[in-house]
């Protein structure tokens, strides 16, 4: 007689795996969410997922990128009720530069640290759809659905802060 | 578009077409009319802003890896570098002798004088004991064992100082690098943080320095001030850089 092996129960599997995990850390730092508040914002972000799911609703089609724009709202709001950001610039000072083995790793930390300040000094909104777009990879149709907001709103937000970060990365130019 | 975005209506000279300039296409992705293609100076613009968007991407990969993956440190970690009392020595050296030479420090612009022989004292000996020498005056430029664990050694003038209200007691500095001693090719720009009690005298934009960044740092552990300081400096750096390629760095 064959033996089934019962499929496991849709509700017990991870919600997120672990690079995904990983990355809505990501998004949330990047946001300037405390490094102790992380995992908190993790939960939240597995917590909307598994009452997307006790609803009956459909899953997300991508599940990483849904989660990434959940912990960027998260961020915006963390910024906006906490008042509490924490400098992401500061924070990558304290650690220092990356692994040695990564050729040019000075001249990366400080690119690293230049990214870092432009960051802090962004607005909330046009930091929420950069990190989106170049951290999280969602395309520009994607975020602007899933924001909610025109095409055009998040092709100015990004453009602003792109302009500002390069400006940021490339000193040299005004030399 | 809104307000936020410079748009363009077809070609102006600030070379954009059909609403959107090089930066916009970089940053949408979207294919470039056939007239954008046809004009080489967009292209060149065009090419320059999808490098920048990938450095960009490259760079908030490593921000948010970086991040998200360390747990909150107890204290600012000590960087790695050269054996421990080298490294003691080193410091030693530095502040003690800044604090010997505080008002000259505070006239001449200087950072510090050569323990050995005070202003001018040699690192230019000739044969073969020079290296000795420069060791044992404890100049950390002129050290080896230092150089070896260096990840960045240059000079240039200080094109800005910021203070980081965030960060209280820190400063940014944006350094144009006119000589590079280590790496042999840095950046013409590089920019780093700094106690702001690191340097006795502070620093100005304008300033002339130069400056010594251990490994696994973005904050440099040692800042001389002035050309005329730093230039007795060179001969013995250039010949302790030699030295030092023959050492590793544990």
């Amino acid at each position: 007689m064959a033996i089934r092996r019962p499929r496991r129960a849709e509700a017990e599997a991870d919600p997120l795996d672990a690079a995904q995990a990983d990355r809505v850390r990501a998004v949330l730092a990047l946001g300037g969410v405390p490094q102790d508040d992380l995992q908190d914002g993790l939960q939240q972000v597995l917590l909307r997922l598994l009452e997307r799911r006790a609803r009956g609703d459909d899953p997300p089609r991508d599940v990483g990128a849904w989660a990434a724009v959940v912990a960027s709202n998260l961020a915006v709001d963390w910024h906006r009720t906490r008042n509490r950001q924490e400098r992401v610039s500061a924070r990558l000072a304290l650690l220092g530069a990356p692994d040695e083995r990564v050729p040019d790793s000075t001249e990366n930390s400080v690119q690293a640290l230049a990214v870092a300040e432009g960051l802090d000094a962004l607005p909330a909104a046009q930091r929420q759809v950069l990190v989106l777009r170049y951290y999280a990879d969602l395309s520009v149709p994607q975020i602007a659905e899933q924001l909610g907001i025109p095409l055009g709103t998040v092709k100015s937000r990004l453009y602003a802060a792109a302009k500002l970060l390069r400006e940021r990365l490339h000193v040299e130019e005004a030399v | 578009m809104t307000a936020e975005h410079d748009s363009h209506d077809g070609h102006d000279g600030s070379g954009g077409y059909a609403g959107t300039d090089a930066l916009m296409a970089a940053i949408t992705g979207e294919d470039l009319p056939d007239d954008a293609r046809a004009d080489a100076a967009f292209l060149a613009d065009h090419r320059r802003a999808e490098a920048d968007v990938t450095l960009l991407r490259q760079q908030l990969r490593l921000i948010g890896e970086t991040l998200a993956a360390d747990p909150a440190p107890a204290e600012v970690p000590a960087p790695v570098g050269p054996p421990r009392s080298t490294r003691r020595r080193v410091r030693a050296f530095a502040f003690g002798a800044l604090a010997t030479a505080a008002v000259a420090t505070m006239l001449t612009g200087m950072a510090w004088l050569i323990a050995q022989g005070g202003v001018g004292a040699s690192s230019d000996a000739r044969g073969g004991s020079s290296d000795k020498a420069a060791s044992d005056a404890g100049s950390p430029f002129t050290d080896p064992g230092y150089l070896a664990c260096a990840r960045l050694v240059a000079e240039g003038e200080v094109m800005a100082v910021e203070k980081l209200p965030a960060d209280a007691g820190r400063e940014r500095i944006t350094l144009h690098v006119n000589r590079s001693y280590k790496p042999e090719k840095a950046k013409r720009v590089v920019s780093f943080l700094i106690d702001e009690d690191a340097v006795l005298k502070s620093l100005h934009k304008g300033d002339r320095i130069l400056v010594a960044l251990p490994q696994h740092s973005a904050t440099p552990d040692h800042v001389l001030v002035g050309e005329k300081a730093i230039a007795r400096e060179r001969a013995g750096m250039n010949r302790a850089l030699s030295a030092s390629r023959e050492l590793g760095c544990d």
